[in-house]
């Protein structure tokens, strides 16, 4: 097949179907700049989804006439909001040793730092199998 | 959320108010923009939750909150991109980490978000509802009446331009 393209968005967000996501797999293996576009990608994804979640402010509360009661903003926990598999701590890890002089490190390296906070998750999972494929453990 | 279930508006602003604050305050970068934007989103969702019919709420309650959005570019007559505040108000964070990893994940975060100003709007819409909001690319659709193939091209598309504007 081609290089990966859109797909290696779509393989992130466990968008793919199985179909598709072995094919990705497959190719990865064999090419590096697919998986330095890869860990690219996925620095890309990861700075965004860890980005501090803000709450609602009070005020629109109080505007829109909302009770303290039954809309406890502020003391609610996140239900959309997860921590980051360690799997995508692998991810990195591999993919900076895979290509230790990508252009991409920099964001890399600040992708993995946002890690020890990251914010929201999902769609992670699969990376693991990237990984061991694309790694050649 | 099951989808079709009956909803209070309190139920739903409950649930959706933040990330519906969220979702406007990375497309605008600008607090006050996305607490007017949330606030009018809101009363929308109220005058049309009689109407809702059972399907993809997801979508629905994002297609409201885009349209609310676009709506009020059109009526400001100012562009999408807003400058960023110079001050984040660090008491709306919800989690508080040691000072100097708030320091840290504020100077990081001006960072992203000055990147995600930067890039087109459609784009920045699609990376936002994917990966602020962790909508699926199924929902994305739905909310920007598009098809899944372009959702899927822009939200890649988008990472890319992210990660120049990044390195
Ligand atoms: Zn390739």
């Amino acid at each position: 097949m081609n290089h990966v393209g859109e797909l290696a968005s779509a393989y992130l967000d466990g968008e793919t179907t199985p179909k598709e996501a072995s094919r990705l797999v497959a190719h990865l293996a064999d090419c590096d700049a697919c998986q330095r576009e890869m860990a690219d990608l996925h620095a890309a994804r990861s700075v965004v989804r860890s980005l501090p979640v803000l709450e609602l402010p009070e005020s629109i509360r109080v505007d829109l006439g909302l009770s303290p009661d039954v809309v406890p903003f502020r003391s609610r926990p996140a239900a959309w909001v997860g921590t980051a598999a360690a799997a995508v701590m692998i991810f990195v890890a591999v993919a900076t040793a895979a290509a230790p002089d990508s252009v991409g490190l920099t964001l890399v390296e600040v992708s993995a730092q946002y890690e020890q906070q990251a914010l929201v998750d999902g769609g992670v999972s699969p990376v693991v199998g990237l990984v061991r494929a694309g790694g050649g453990e | 959320m099951t989808d079709g279930a009956p909803l209070s508006w309190e139920e739903v602003a409950r649930t959706h108010g933040r990330k519906i604050y969220n979702f406007a305050y990375r497309l605008t970068g600008n607090p006050d923009d996305a607490k007017d934007l949330a606030q009018e989103v809101l009363i929308r969702v109220e005058r049309g939750l009689a109407n809702y019919t059972p399907g993809s709420f997801e979508g629905w309650l994002w297609r409201i909150t885009r349209n609310a959005f676009l709506d009020d570019v059109r009526r400001k007559k100012r562009r999408p991109t807003t400058a960023l505040p110079i001050d984040l108000d660090r008491t709306d964070l919800i989690s508080t980490p040691p000072p100097d990893e708030v320091l840290a994940s504020i100077r990081l975060g001006d960072d992203v978000q000055k990147a995600l100003l930067g890039l087109p709007y459609d784009f920045r819409e699609a990376v936002v509802l994917c990966d602020v909001v962790g909508l699926s690319y199924d929902e994305i659709a739905i909310a920007v009446a598009a098809p899944v193939g372009t959702v899927r091209s822009r939200i890649h598309r988008g990472r890319k331009m992210m990660r120049e504007a990044l390195t």
